[in-house]
């Protein structure tokens, strides 16, 4: 294992703090979080490459190319900070933020 | 979450990747035999066993068929549920459009027939609901195929090609977001698997198969996850974004208005009829618009064969009928070209495709791999055993890590993780020699002949991995510290004798044994042939390894037993 040794001993003691519902949570936050904070960016920078110029269809395709990577992002950043209420926060809230400009915006540019 | 950011990453890796791990061998398996899935198809139904052919005459060939095909029991049942109100009855339901398809693999000329519908869709995202229909075409003589061959289970594109992409589990969808979980997990792993090593590009060339079990396995997991990494992320990633439209509808969904003003405008600008006309119109020869269409492509520099022809609005004075190239010199976005169904007129020509275009094109044509390459499929193929090998290393390094302390502890873990290892790997491998061998064996006229292949692939796989629990001793008492469960090699043996035995019933069944195929030329049944015996014998090859380490384990037991010492944990 390329890991340290002293980090396999960081890593088991770890293992036995970790309450069942954090575990759940924090699993929860990196998954449903972090797809609610894609379904968001692909809404937002859809309208955002329509409004620089692109093609509907075009705009569309290119945030689903990029919502991959997003998603990729959010789902190894989920299980990163500290605090799983701050994991939830950023990409749920962040997601529901993206969603509701995206759903604001595009009736505000018909 | 972790200490440090690296042990986060080490910590999804092992968790996300033990519980999605199955699913991803699934997808990958599968995947990777679906890189031959018309060639499997010509195995499983021999009467299909001859050369691939050109298009043939869409006049002579497809029309005239377009009335004989009857709306499909199961597309009925599937459109019934997402319409309001009841349907027409199936007789009464008109042909709106009719595409025709197919490739320099495929003998066969595939007619899918899209009925109209007067209801309205209970889901508004759905702008488009058909019934459709099925047949197919000899392309050689012209002929349909008689319904008792064409309703015959294809296994390659009609069992395995979907069970790599959905799972075959249709309700709500849930298999395909599965496979999209799976996907993103599988990039994940891939991301997170390159973080937790630091002497990543030493562990390249890393791989000590004398060392110990743990050792080795975690090289060859390490060795197969980088040498394949850019394979495996290309090829996950082109697959997820397939279904993107079915996993991200947010651009559509939340911006409806603007989404579907935007969409209907790009529709209108190619000047072709969205709607039909009402008005009846005379069809002038589909043949003559694929000639056209053959010199325009040569004479822009891209001569080729017909791929696909659909003739759009069926009767209508607003007919119209749009043919694709072959694409088998490319991987991307063939050239499309549309013509007036009641004229022959050209009405529009797709544009080049621009740069996003040929981003997602080129992802969408590596994934279905269109292109004509022997060598590139055979590599795309090998790319996808070495996922496999990727995912089944990493069920060993699992297992292998923990056996012993969990034995210890009497926690049955690594057991049981072990027992899903064994399913997913020789369990699959059983599963689907079985229904190879079903697909021989059983006779055609048996009814339910579809539904007993399938039943014979299922309940081998939920056999294999109630042998590999049983066999795997786990729960109270449980003391095997050491050894792999006796089941792998109990199951490589029988996965040898499945994959030599439906080798040997090709043979008997139709005489198309593997002299004769490989004399011929007939690569489609002597690949599979030659696959399943090579199946068969690297799969014995690993039976007898992992006899030899049984005996040898067993050996020096007893030996330290004589000695009075207690057996040495690993």
């Amino acid at each position: 294992m390329a890991l340290a040794e002293g980090e396999h001993a960081v890593m088991d003691s770890a293992r036995v703090r970790a309450k069942p519902v954090l575990v759940a949570s924090r699993f929860g936050a990196a998954i449903v979080g972090g797809y609610l904070f894609t379904y968001g960016f692909a809404a937002l920078a859809t309208l955002a490459g329509f409004g620089a110029g692109l093609p509907w269809s075009e705009a569309q395709t290119l945030a689903w190319m990029l919502g991959a990577l997003v998603y990729l992002g959010a789902l190894l950043w989920g299980f990163v900070p500290r605090s799983t209420v701050r994991a939830w926060a950023v990409l749920a809230g962040g997601g529901a933020a993206m969603g509701m400009a995206a759903w604001a915006l595009s009736r505000w540019a018909m | 979450m972790r200490e440090t950011f690296r042990l986060s990453m080490a910590y999804l890796h092992t968790w996300l990747g033990l519980v999605v791990g199955f699913v991803l061998m699934t997808i990958f398996f599968f995947g990777s035999l679906s890189v031959f899935d018309r060639e499997i198809d010509r195995w499983s139904v021999p009467e299909t066993r001859v050369q691939a052919a050109p298009f043939p005459s869409f006049d002579k060939s497809v029309l005239p068929y377009i009335a004989s095909v009857k709306p499909d029991p199961e597309s009925v049942e599937h459109t019934a549920g997402e319409v309001i109100g009841a349907l027409p009855p199936p007789d009464k339901l008109k042909p709106g459009d009719v595409t025709a398809y197919t490739n320099h693999r495929d003998p066969i000329l595939r007619m899918y027939v899209a009925y109209d519908v007067p209801n309205k869709p209970r889901d508004p995202n759905l702008d488009h609901v058909h019934v459709y229909g099925y047949a197919s075409v000899d392309p050689v003589t012209g002929k349909r195929l008689p319904d008792e061959v064409q309703e015959r289970l294809a296994i390659g594109t009609g069992f395995f090609f979907p069970l790599h992409f959905m799972l075959h589990l249709e309700w709500m969808e849930l298999g395909y977001w599965i496979v999209g979980f799976a996907g993103m997990v599988m990039l994940a792993a891939l991301v997170s698997g390159v973080v937790m090593h630091r002497k990543i590009f030493r562990e390249l060339f890393t791989f000590r198969p004398g060392r110990a079990r743990l050792r080795s396995t975690l090289d060859l997991h390490n060795m197969t996850g980088v040498m394949a990494l850019p394979f495996l992320f290309v090829i996950t990633v082109s697959g997820l974004l397939i279904f993107a439209y079915l996993y991200l509808p947010s651009p559509t969904s939340l911006m409806r208005p603007l989404a579907t003003a935007q969409q209907d405008a790009e529709a209108a600008s190619t000047g072709l009829p969205v709607d039909p006309s009402g008005r009846p119109g005379q069809l002038a020869s589909v043949d003559a618009m694929m000639a056209a269409a053959k010199a325009r492509w040569a004479a822009q520099g891209v001569p080729g064969e017909i791929g696909t022809v659909s003739l759009i609005h069926i009767g209508d004075a607003d007919a119209y009928v749009s043919i694709s190239r072959d694409n088998v010199d490319r991987v991307a976005n063939p050239e499309t070209l549309h013509f007036k169904g009641t004229t022959g007129a050209l009405l529009y020509e797709d544009p080049p495709a621009s740069g996003i275009e040929s981003v997602y094109g080129f992802f969408y044509g590596l994934h279905f791999q269109f292109f004509r390459h022997w060598t590139l499929r055979w590599l795309l193929f090998a790319g996808g055993l070495a996922g496999c090998a990727c995912i089944a290393t990493g069920f060993l390094f699992f297992v292998a890590k923990r056996k012993a302390k969990h034995a210890a502890a009497g926690v049955p873990g690594a057991r049981i993780a072990e027992a899903f290892a064994v399913a997913s790997v020789t369990g699959m491998l059983v599963a689907t020699g079985a229904m190879l061998l079903g697909n021989r064996l059983l006779p055609t006229d048996l009814p339910g002949h579809t539904g007993w292949q399938e039943a014979i692939f299922w309940l081998s796989w939920v056999a294999a991995l109630l042998h590999a629990g049983l066999r795997s001793r786990f729960g109270p008492g449980a003391t095997a510290a050491e050894g792999l469960s006796p089941a792998w090699r109990e199951q490589a043996w029988l996965v040898s004798g499945l994959a030599a035995a439906a080798a040997i019933a090709n043979w008997i069944t139709t005489g198309d044994h593997i002299v004769k195929t490989v004399g011929d030329g007939y690569w489609p049944v002597a690949g599979l042939d030659l696959v399943l015996l090579a199946t068969s014998a690297a799969s014995g090859y690993a039976a007898i390894r992992l006899g030899a380490r049984l005996r040898s384990a067993r050996a020096v037991r007893v030996a330290e037993r004589a000695a009075g010492q207690e057996p040495a944990h690993v």
